[in-house]
């Protein structure tokens, strides 16, 4: 006798589809939405794990914009700790919608925003981006003029992709309380200790990071002359720590459980966007956390290897993915190989 | 008579070219030049012991003994001052650019791409070359600036102008950390020149392209023009600038 399940295909079951399965090759996790264009331009941003796609795109000949490069003369091996070579522009690290928002706000505002600038030891930081220079900026005047300038060549970046990865990495963000941004990581960390009183923790709900992407994509279509696509993905990266006061588990749980409704809701609702499950790839119980290194967050090169094989299986590279012994593999896919201004909150663990 | 060296790559032809006018016109009286010169990169292969500047390679001792008339290796301490034009010059801004512009840029930064910059194989040489022999007053001159005609010179122009005052402040401010990087690493005989005012465009970023016209290249035998299209290699005019401005 027939009922529901009956004609369902093998991957929809615990059984066959997990437990059955070599975690290296799970058939069927991913079925895209839509063909990528070899001729799209495409964008990046998004927590660490982001950086692992954007790096794996561009080296398999998708037309992954950087509309902020560095100086010729800067060394490659010195430009990530600037913030360059990571995403599609210099924003570094961007954990939440709401700062995804927020960006694209202030990218297509018609007058300049405040620019919040944190100090330390006499040096200046842009609030929004503390992470991009190691040692901050002589003067604030300087962190005005790099926000002007980054701004001025994000309106470029996103007035021209064709597609936009964005990979969702937290809920958790601390709220400038009379601007009301939120910057990426609390004051006090990088810089800016002496402003904590002027920030507030909050913790995103389901509502609202599905708000503000949705609001993050009306500020682009209003400002943009052709149609935008998405992928979302979430980062399978754990919180390094939670501000709740309740146990990083549980607080991980959350944040990530949010994130992955959130970005399904979008996926599920909008025809340009289509989710890719890199969370659930990493995170199978069948890896059995063999795809996280020893301090249990940082995923594995296996782990962003089996990743990105299932992303591609789907949206075939123009040029050969490199092999497995190859050097330039073996380059991106460190663990230790992303910038991670969350990673800092470890120190303060006791 | 002061012995002077111009030791580097093909971007001596323009400074032989330099001093053969200037002899003409008897100019050089009481200055002695030998030129050392050797092509592209060849002088990487180049180094210095007991006050000597060698070679193992064949191609350099025979460019070397060409141009110099008659000598295979350098002996430091025979000259007052040796001029080494190798390598991209110190001064030249183009690893502070981009694509097309110059982004506004930390102290951090400007520092972290001199230091890559001094840590080049023809700073080392000249630095080796300084050390060698006391006396000897060394001067890292580098390569010319390339035209102002080249495309990404054209470029950057073209931005410079767009960007009004924006661009200017950022050139500044990356021109007063080289001179002052320059000002501290200089020791009792070595220092790092830039290029002579003259030569330069107004933003003193690139070499007014009239001194790219007509370049010579450095060849033993005959005079074989560059190409047309050659933005790199710069002419006698801008040898005999270079020579009268910082040699005599």
């Amino acid at each position: 006798m027939e009922n529901f399940y009956s004609k369902l295909k093998q991957r929809s079951f615990w059984r066959s589809g997990v437990v059955d399965v070599s975690p290296l090759a799970l058939a069927d996790i991913y079925s895209k939405k839509w063909t990528i264009n070899p001729e799209w331009e495409i964008g990046t941003a998004g927590s660490c794990f982001a950086q692992h796609i954007a790096r794996y795109m561009t080296q398999n000949g998708y037309n992954v914009l950087d509309v902020e490069t560095a100086p010729n003369g800067l060394k490659p091996e010195r430009r990530q700790a600037y913030g360059y070579a990571l995403y599609s522009g210099r924003y570094g690290n961007i954990y939440t919608t709401r700062q995804f928002r927020q960006l694209i706000e202030e990218t297509f505002a018609p007058s300049p925003q405040e620019v919040l600038i944190w100090e330390k030891d006499g040096r200046f930081y842009d609030a929004l981006r503390p992470n991009i220079e190691p040692s901050g900026f002589a003067t604030a005047q300087e962190v005005a003029d790099a926000r002007a300038y980054h701004l001025e060549r994000l309106r470029i970046l996103f007035c021209n992709v064709d597609m936009f990865v964005f990979t969702m990495g937290l809920t958790e963000a601390w709220v400038h309380q009379r601007s009301g941004r939120v910057v990426p990581i609390a004051p006090g960390i990088i810089a800016g200790g002496e402003t904590a009183p002027d920030y507030s923790f909050v913790n995103f709900s389901y509502p609202d990071v599905v708000a503000d992407f949705q609001a993050a994509m009306a500020v682009l279509e209003a400002n943009r002359s052709k149609p935008l696509r998405y992928l979302l993905t979430v980062s399978p990266v754990p919180l390094t720590a939670t501000a709740t006061g309740g146990h990083i588990l549980t607080a991980s749980t959350y944040s990530k459980a949010v994130l992955r409704a959130a970005a399904g809701f979008l996926s599920d609702n909008n025809d340009n966007i289509d989710y890719f499950p890199s969370y659930e790839i990493v995170t199978n119980p069948g890896n059995r956390g063999t795809f996280f290194a020893a301090n249990l967050r940082s995923v594995r090169s296996e782990g962003v290897e089996v990743v990105m094989k299932s992303f591609f299986a789907q949206h075939p590279p123009e040029t050969p993915h490199p092999g497995p012994a190859s050097k330039q593999k073996k380059a991106v896919v460190s663990t230790e190989d992303v910038q991670c201004e969350e990673a800092l909150l470890g120190a303060f663990g006791k | 008579m002061k012995r002077i060296c111009i030791f580097g790559n093909s971007h001596v032809g323009a400074l032989k070219e330099g001093v053969d006018s200037l002899n003409r016109q008897g100019a050089l009286n009481s200055v002695d030049i030998t030129i050392f010169g050797s092509h592209r990169d060849s002088l990487k292969e180049c180094v210095v012991s007991d006050g000597v500047i060698t070679s193992d390679s064949d191609f350099v001792r025979t460019n070397f003994r060409w141009t110099s008339n008659g000598q295979e290796t350098v002996n430091v301490a025979d000259f007052d001052e040796i001029y080494v034009v190798a390598g991209q010059s110190f001064f030249f801004v183009a690893p502070f650019l981009t694509r097309s512009h110059l982004p506004p840029l930390s102290d951090t930064i400007i520092e972290d791409i001199m230091t890559h910059r001094l840590d080049g194989w023809d700073m080392h040489l000249a630095r080796a070359i300084a050390e060698a022999s006391p006396q000897t007053q060394v001067t890292h001159l580098g390569e010319p600036f390339f035209s102002d005609e080249h495309p990404r010179s054209l470029n950057f122009l073209r931005e410079h102008r767009r960007k009004g005052g924006q661009m200017p402040a950022r050139l500044d401010k990356v021109q007063a950390q080289l001179d002052s990087k320059a000002q501290e690493i200089e020791t009792e005989n070595f220092r790092i020149a830039k290029p002579p005012e003259q030569v330069l465009e107004p933003n003193r970023v690139f070499t007014r392209h009239e001194l790219c016209k007509d370049s010579i290249g450095l060849n033993e035998d005959r005079d074989i023009p560059h190409r047309s299209d050659d933005y790199f290699h710069m002419n006698v005019k801008y040898g005999e600038m270079v020579i009268r401005t910082l040699v005599l």
